[in-house]
């Protein structure tokens, strides 16, 4: 009887065991480009210089393009000689970095095999703690000379809400690897930030801080800010579409929480949802004909999508008992999903991206949540929460070359 | 799969149900009082010694809705009212909760001016989704104390999601239940 048991649990564990059998990342043939990075700064300290070098080698390897020499090397900028040691790679990327008025950044690229400059530029940003933007932008136009996939999304800019205390909050700018930080909106509880246009020249955000929730677009050229609209309850704007001129809500006018599609020009807000329970997170899809979002209406938070003009609503996901968070881009739909059954200590939430080849895990362990797409859909953000502070890591979806920066505080929300 | 395991299952606590039956202890029904006899040092004297509490002996002070108990223990209102403690992921009235709700019906009967009802949550779960479970919570507590025959108009209702937790330095059930609360404020 003992060996009848002992095959059943051994036929459970097997059957189980397929759960992960879909996170098998490929090994691929290295086909990206050797480049080397020559440092020919003289004029910054030495501890700006290791930030500086080491922001060109990440942003080269999580292009996926390129197979990075790791040694810090120094070389004259003026010079045309390259250290010998340099020549294996194919390429070399020489910069040169100073701080007199403001900051520059000088670039060449350089092919190895016959020293010809295949690139030159210079850059430059009016205050110096914001050299990391530069050396992103040196970065994909590197990458864009040489013909690969756009890394743009590396120009973007992050923006991301931290607790301060109990109902305080900033709303910070910064680059993408958190190497730049700047508070935009300081004093209160100000959440959700979400950029208003492609040129993150502007950003809603929700104040809580008057009788109702209110939501407001700050200009980030001058400091501005313009009153949209407010709400009782809770009001969040969780996406924009592409000409602007949309916004998707989360409002509550009634103590029920539901979404909302609110027109920037008029301020006419049209219910979406009508639902007694939980509808939250309204993403645009399928050419702003559809919209995804998180609803309870089964019992537990789950990922929906529905027509514009249609009340009828379809679930996008089968698997997992708790997907309380997604993002879309066109017909690609990333979510977070609980998989402990444990409901306090030890929580995992993994990332999945849904898209017309199925569902495939893009973490597998910790707890991580907020999913953001970037800009051309290519690359994932994610939050990781790990012992009450954040981390946010990128995976780019078509090299599977991933990366994780520290915050330094709990991320409330973030967009970029 | 779902459906293999439960089949399995179903077999295995077959097979240990049918493995372990026993009948159980019939009770001598023959003997009454008069036959006890009598004994000295019939006092039932327990020793206790070395408790220790962890996270899971806590879970036991939860309450039937899996809150913290409604029954002033905790408390982060002001006011006179006492605040509504929820179970994870809830966001209704039940079990011991009316307690709370009747505590601040009493309150209420001497106070005559307007209500501010602040729904909270912990930390789990994505925060858009909580502001939304803290808003369901504190609408709750409103609807509980307008069946009650209190004006509607006298409450305004704001979720504050995760960002006013009240325990923060534990992973115990405990303190995680201690921010899935709606308090109570006089306005």
């Amino acid at each position: 009887m003992m060996r009848f048991i002992f095959s059943i649990i051994m036929l459970l564990t097997v059957l189980m065991g397929d759960s992960d059998a879909e996170l098998t990342i490929k090994k691929k043939v290295d086909n990206r480009s050797k480049i080397a990075i020559a440092d020919g700064s003289t004029l910054i300290d030495n501890g700006t210089a290791k930030k500086v070098f080491l922001l060109f080698l990440n942003d080269l390897k999580l292009s996926g393009n390129f197979s990075t020499d790791n040694n810090h090397y120094n070389a004259a900028y003026d010079s045309a000689i390259l250290p010998s040691e340099l020549k294996s790679n194919e390429y070399t990327l020489k910069y040169r970095l100073d701080n007199i008025n403001g900051v520059n950044l000088s670039i060449i690229l350089i092919k190895n095999s016959n020293g010809i400059n295949l690139f030159q530029k210079s850059y430059s940003i009016s205050a110096f703690n914001k050299y990391p933007f530069l050396i992103h932008k040196a970065v994909s136009d590197i990458n864009r000379i040489l013909g690969y996939r756009s890394i743009d999304w590396m120009n973007r800019l992050v923006l991301f809400t931290r607790y301060t205390a109990s109902k305080q909050s900033e709303i910070i700018l910064s680059d993408y690897t958190f190497t730049y930080k700047q508070p935009i909106i300081r004093n209160g509880l100000n959440l959700f930030p979400k950029w208003s246009d492609r040129s993150q020249s502007s950003f809603y955000y929700t104040a809580m801080n008057g009788a109702k929730p209110a939501l407001y677009r700050y200009h980030l050229n001058n400091g501005t800010k313009d009153f949209i609209t407010s709400s009782d309850g809770m009001l969040v704007c969780s996406d924009v579409s592409r000409d602007g001129s949309k916004l998707l809500l989360t409002m509550a006018p009634n103590g029920q929480p539901d979404i909302y599609e609110f027109d920037a020009a008029t301020k006419a807000a049209t219910r979406l949802t009508d639902f007694s329970g939980i509808d939250v997170g309204g993403q645009y899809i399928s050419g702003e004909k559809q919209i995804v979002f998180v609803s309870n209406r089964l019992g537990y938070p789950n990922i929906f999508k529905k027509y514009l003009t249609s009340p009828s609503v379809s679930p996008v996901v089968s698997r997992g008992r708790n997907n309380n968070s997604c993002d879309a881009f066109e017909n690609k739909i990333v979510y977070s999903s609980r998989e402990s059954g444990e409901r306090f200590s030890g929580n995992t939430f993994n990332i999945y991206l849904n898209s017309a080849f199925g569902t495939m895990p893009l973490t597998s362990s910790g707890d991580n949540q907020f999913p953001r797409f970037s800009s051309d859909g290519n690359v994932v953000l994610y939050v990781k929460q790990q012992g009450g502070k954040s981390l946010v890591g990128y995976i780019n979806i078509q090299t599977k070359e991933s990366n994780i920066f520290n915050v330094g505080s709990k991320v409330q929300s973030i967009d970029w | 799969m779902k459906k293999l395991f439960l089949i399995a299952t179903t077999i295995l606590v077959a097979f240990f149900w049918t493995g372990c039956s026993q009948k159980a202890p019939e009770l001598n029904t023959s003997a009454n009082i008069s036959d006890v006899p009598s004994m000295s040092n019939a006092g039932v004297n327990v020793g206790e010694h070395g408790e220790m509490t962890n996270a899971d002996a806590l879970r036991g002070k939860m309450s039937p809705s899996g809150g913290l108990p409604n029954d002033g223990t905790y408390n982060n209102s002001s006011g006179g009212f006492q605040s509504v403690y929820f179970g994870f992921g809830d966001f209704s009235i039940v079990n011991d909760m009316q307690k709370a709700i009747d505590k601040n019906i009493q309150t209420l009967k001497s106070y005559s001016g307007n209500i501010k009802i602040e729904g909270n949550c912990d930390e789990f779960g994505t925060d858009e989704f909580n502001y939304a479970l803290g808003l369901k919570r504190a609408k709750a507590v409103k609807d509980a104390l307008v069946a009650q025959g209190i004006a509607s108009e006298r409450f305004t209702i704001v979720s504050l999601g995760e960002s006013a937790p009240v325990c923060t330095n534990s992973t115990a059930d405990e303190c995680y239940a201690q921010n899935r609360r709606v308090d109570l404020h006089k306005q």
